[in-house]
């Protein structure tokens, strides 16, 4: 539990025991281009993400996945690429901003639990995603280029993807494509998920150079444009929705005397995306709409870090400017009618700066402590006078701008002796209400058929969070066990409001976002692996968590006990693996949000790997089976209830010169 | 004390706040020697800046009054200045030797509200601002006549202008019929008068062009609270130029004591329901009932629009007791109000 622990893409097994993140002032080895370990290679982000017993995946639909962690989602989690903010432009989260990158572009996912020490993290509360760049490094490799393939059988997704990389101790420069499509799926017994079809194409380049003796400037740029992409659980799906993410930093090594890294980095992103129901058979549109929406982001970063004998400590600087703008038109059946037009964010600004500081003090071999604590002021508002006077109406004694202070103090205590691990750690923070808990305006919800207003008079959301670990560690059997809970005070969630009348055709009424005066999070989580051979793994995992309101009525999309268990045989050049994810009958639904019973369900899972050289080239190969008996299922997570995939079988090539 | 903060300029008398010891306020800070240079240079340039404001600053109410001087000049004679500028004309009658000119925002006569402003210009085109104008206007259906809620014309205070309104209850061409206006003019101890002229008021048509706007109706009290059949003219007037967010919505009533007589009624109020019948009758919060505004001599209330499109404003016609004499809540089955006013934008 307690930290960051880095999921490296190539080996999820690697649990890096860094306090702090960014240790390396460069990182040296190349990490992101060999997926090969993986079971199935052309896993999408998402897909490597769902594999940690941290993070859950709420389903819209075959593609944008929004991830959740301590079962929180979006608004109460910190998603940033390498320190970046980006904020999603889709006002019904059809793009968590884990949807505009690819596998290439990343080296590796940081997740933090809670109020772990991400300097960047600002308004979380549930913890933090930081997804780390691919970069070639500083290192002697010379070229290196990379090619795959993918292909599997449900839906007919496809997967090609070549990456080309070149470094030496003074420059690098790396840079890939890669192109994925799919039909729409088929779910278990055969019957086909219409509009669950996507094309997505991604193209990235890395840049760094030595500037001077231990100083270098590094650059990066992705353009990420998914089109054609199907919503099976929504009303609309996706015309396009395009992310550009640029970034240029200045690392310094050893500033200072008790510094070792001084990194400084400016960046900017933009996000467009344009919801279509273009495509969706005309009996089954209430009414045709156009909802585009962007979100750009621009900000700066500047971290100092530094370790001494019993030290290690980090300063952070932050600040970013957001505009979210998303617009509604409706086109009336009457054809003599004209258009209805409204923002649904009213050009919405959100200026933060934050400081960050963190300490980690190792009292003796058994015995550390962390303390780390985050402040930041930030101002948001709607912009335009067409937003503000819309959520006028709504709020007539609301003020322009909102001043509003957030932060954290967290510390944790870790105890080391012989075998075992013990983490205790407790934190206090805050986060204020996101761009559509503020200033929303009339967005629907699928889920429960309720239209959401913003409501921009919220307080700021407060929680306190303990944790508890408690890890048994042999050479060939490692357990962990873990325990975490959020109190939170001021909790936001959205209530129906009898005097406010629906928009959308169909819709229940309308739910305000208000403050709770408190809610309850509680995550369990059990891990065991045991080496029963050199070659053999077995693993296995399950987690459970509860959720209640100040009612003790449970709170929406939080996780019923899920489990898997996997069987890894890895030599030389052989590799299988076999398991099974399931997941109990979830009981504690919230039919106030729409959620019903979801059946359990059992899913069997099979991959197979080869590794061969000829031609001079290093061809890795896998294959494999995914829901292997064709199950019927969906999870607690899957909006509406649509169904998961059926079978699936995959086949990937790669190959490495 | 000293005060700290205070800035000494050497040299420089005519401007700063010398401090009583008379020590530059950078010694007070004891800073190293080349920061004092640095404060020094910076206080200077800052004076000179600030001597070149004062300048400025000084001369700019003398440029004023200049040109207030000018402004003057211009208009003391006894010339009557344009008062219809803004305004588009609507048409010219001719009384005698005068031209009675029509104006208006919109340059046309309408079906429903349309304000109305004359000027009044002698044959050598001198505005008179002393003038006194009456009119009538009839609507001639063959089979019937009748005219139309008005106001007097009177006159708009500080310019050589009269004002006036109609709430037209049809248009021209509606029933075949048509409209006729007579107009009195007196200037001085002469009145003239024109009679019959015809006057073309459009009908008014949502965005389309084609589909007629509802912005007047003729109601009569037909409820169990009143029965007595009186009738009464609703008028909108306002949103003219409506726009998502909160808008002014006003309106006249008028009741009918005759096919000629209108007389403003002042009492009632006007329940609001603003709804959108396209989107499942959604409808907006915090609305405002008209009620009578002595100020502006007409109801008065809020509209809240929360998107573009086309709205229907269901009203409710209530007597000074709060009992209803016209016009339906909106609930459930029932749709719309019997009383209900559109717009669409």
């Amino acid at each position: 539990m307690a930290l960051l622990f880095p999921v490296a893409l190539p080996a999820w097994a690697q649990l890096q025991d860094t306090t702090l993140q960014l240790q390396e002032i460069v990182v040296s080895a190349r990490a992101g281009a060999n997926r090969n370990r993986q079971a199935k290679p052309s896993a999408s982000v998402e897909e490597y993400l769902q594999k940690s017993e941290k993070i859950g995946m709420i389903k819209r639909g075959a593609y944008a996945w929004e991830p959740s962690i301590n079962s929180m989602t979006t608004e109460r989690l910190s998603v940033t690429i390498e320190g970046m903010k980006i904020f999603h432009a889709c006002t019904d989260r059809m793009d968590p901003v884990t949807s505009y990158v690819e596998t290439s572009n990343l080296s590796k996912l940081a997740i933090g639990s809670g109020f772990e020490a991400n300097p960047n993290a600002t308004n979380s509360i549930g913890g933090s995603l930081d997804l780390q760049l691919n970069k070639a490094g500083f290192c002697a490799d010379g070229l290196d280029v990379n090619a795959h393939s993918g292909f599997e059988s449900n839906g007919g997704r496809q997967l090609y993807s070549a990456d080309v990389s070149y470094a030496t101790p003074q420059l690098y420069l790396n840079s890939g494509v890669s192109h994925r499509h799919s039909g729409s799926y088929r779910a278990g017994g055969g019957g086909e998920v219409p509009f669950s079809q996507l094309t997505k194409n991604n193209a990235f380049a890395s840049f760094g150079y030595v500037l001077a003796d231990r100083k270098a400037l590094e650059a990066t740029l992705i353009y990420d444009r998914a089109s054609n992409v199907g919503y099976p659980a929504l009303a609309m799906d996706v015309a396009a929705a395009e992310g550009l993410i640029a970034s240029l930093s200045y690392t310094v090594e050893n500033p200072l005397p008790l510094f070792y890294k001084w990194e400084s980095k400016a960046y900017f992103n933009r996000i467009v995306h344009a919801m279509d129901d273009a495509k969706r058979p005309p009996e089954t549109v209430a009414m045709h709409m156009d909802m585009p929406g962007k979100s750009r982001t621009g900000g700066a970063y500047s971290t100092l870090s530094g370790r001494s004998a019993r030290h290690r400590y980090s300063l952070n600087v932050d600040a970013y400017y957001n505009q979210s703008y998303a617009e509604m038109t409706m086109y009336p059946s009457n054809p003599n009618e004209i258009p209805m037009f409204m923002l649904t964010w009213g050009d919405v600004r959100t200026l933060n700066g934050g400081l960050f500081a963190v300490d980690e003090y190792q009292i003796s071999g058994s015995h550390t402590v962390r303390l780390s604590a985050k402040g930041s002021l930030q101002r948001d508002g709607a912009q335009s006078d067409f937003g503000w006077n819309t959520l006028k109406i709504y709020y007539p004694d609301m003020k322009r701008y909102a001043n509003r202070f957030v932060g954290n103090v967290a510390g944790r205590y870790r105890f080391r002796w012989s075998a075992w691990e013990s983490n205790l750690s407790a934190g206090y923070g805050s986060r204020a209400p996101s761009v559509s808990e503020a200033y929303g305006f009339y967005l629907f919800n699928t889920f429960d058929a309720y239209d959401y207003l913003g409501n921009p008079q919220l307080e700021q959301e407060a929680a306190w969070e303990t944790a508890l670990s408690l890890g048994w560690k042999r050479r060939t059997v490692e357990a962990n066990a873990e325990a975490s809970c959020f109190y939170f005070s001021r909790y936001i969630v959205g209530k129906p409001s009898a005097e406010l009348s629906h928009m959308t055709p169909g819709a229940s009424g309308v739910k305000v976002y208000r403050n709770l005066p408190h809610a309850t999070i509680l995550n369990l989580s059990l891990l065991l692996k045991c080496w029963l051979s050199d070659s053999f793994l077995w693993s296995g995992k399950a987690t459970f968590a509860r959720g209640r309101d100040d009612r003790k009525n449970p709170l929406p999309l939080i996780a019923p006990l899920c489990y898997d268990a996997t069987l890894t045989f890895r030599r030389e050049k052989f590799f299988a693996e076999g398991g099974i994810v399931g997941a109990a009958r979830q009981v504690n639904f919230s039919p106030e949000y729409g959620e019903d019973e979801t059946p359990g369900y059992l899913v069997a899972n099979l991959a197979l790997g080869y590794s061969f050289k000829a031609l001079g080239l290093i061809f890795d190969l896998k294959a494999g089976a995914e829901n292997l008996f064709d199950a019927y299922y969906s999870t607690y997570a899957d909006w509406n209830n649509i169904p998961q995939r059926g079978r699936n079988v995959f086949l990937n090539l790669g190959a490495r010169f | 004390m000293k005060p700290v903060y205070s800035i000494f300029i050497e040299g420089g008398d005519s401007f700063g706040y010398r401090e009583a010891n008379g020590f530059p306020y950078y010694q007070h800070l004891n800073l190293p020697l080349t920061m004092r240079t640095f404060v020094r240079a910076f206080v200077r340039t800052f004076a000179i800046f600030v001597k070149k404001a004062r300048r400025l600053a000084i001369l700019m109410p003398a440029a004023a009054l200049l040109a207030a001087c000018d402004k003057n000049r211009n208009t003391d004679a006894d010339e009557i200045p344009d008062p219809t500028e803004g305004l588009t004309k609507v048409r010219d009658f001719q009384i005698g030797r005068y031209t009675v000119s029509a104006y208006n925002e919109t340059g046309e006569l309408r079906l429903g509200y349309t304000k109305l402003y004359f000027a009044v210009a002698d044959a050598s085109g001198k505005f008179i601002d002393s003038a006194a104008l009456s009119a009538f206007p009839e609507m001639d259906m063959g089979m019937m006549k009748h005219s139309t809620p008005r106001s007097e014309i009177t006159k708009v205070p500080d310019k050589a202008l009269y004002e006036t309104y109609y709430a037209f209850l049809m248009y021209s061409g509606q029933g075949n019929g048509k409209w006729y206006y007579d107009l009195k003019l007196t200037v001085g101890s002469v009145t003239d008068s024109i009679s019959d002229v015809e006057i073309d008021v459009k009908n008014v048509f949502r965005p389309d062009g084609k589909t007629e706007r509802r912005v007047i109706q003729s109601v009569s009290a037909d409820t169990s609270a009143d029965a007595s059949g009186k009738r009464y003219v609703v008028t909108l007037v306002e949103p003219v130029a409506p726009k998502v967010g909160s808008n002014d919505v006003s309106a006249y009533i008028h009741e009918r004591k005759d096919a000629n007589t209108y007389i403003p009624v002042e009492r009632f109020a006007l329940k609001l329901d603003p709804r959108m019948p396209s989107m499942e009758n959604h409808s907006s919060p915090n609305n405002a009932d008209l009620t009578w505004s002595a100020d502006e001599q007409r109801y008065k209330g809020t509209v809240n629009f929360s998107m573009t499109g086309y709205w229907k404003l269901n009203l409710i016609l209530q007597n000074e007791h709060g009992a209803t004499l016209y016009g339906n809540p909106v609930s459930g089955e029932v749709e719309a109000s019997s009383l209900y006013f559109e717009v669409e934008f």
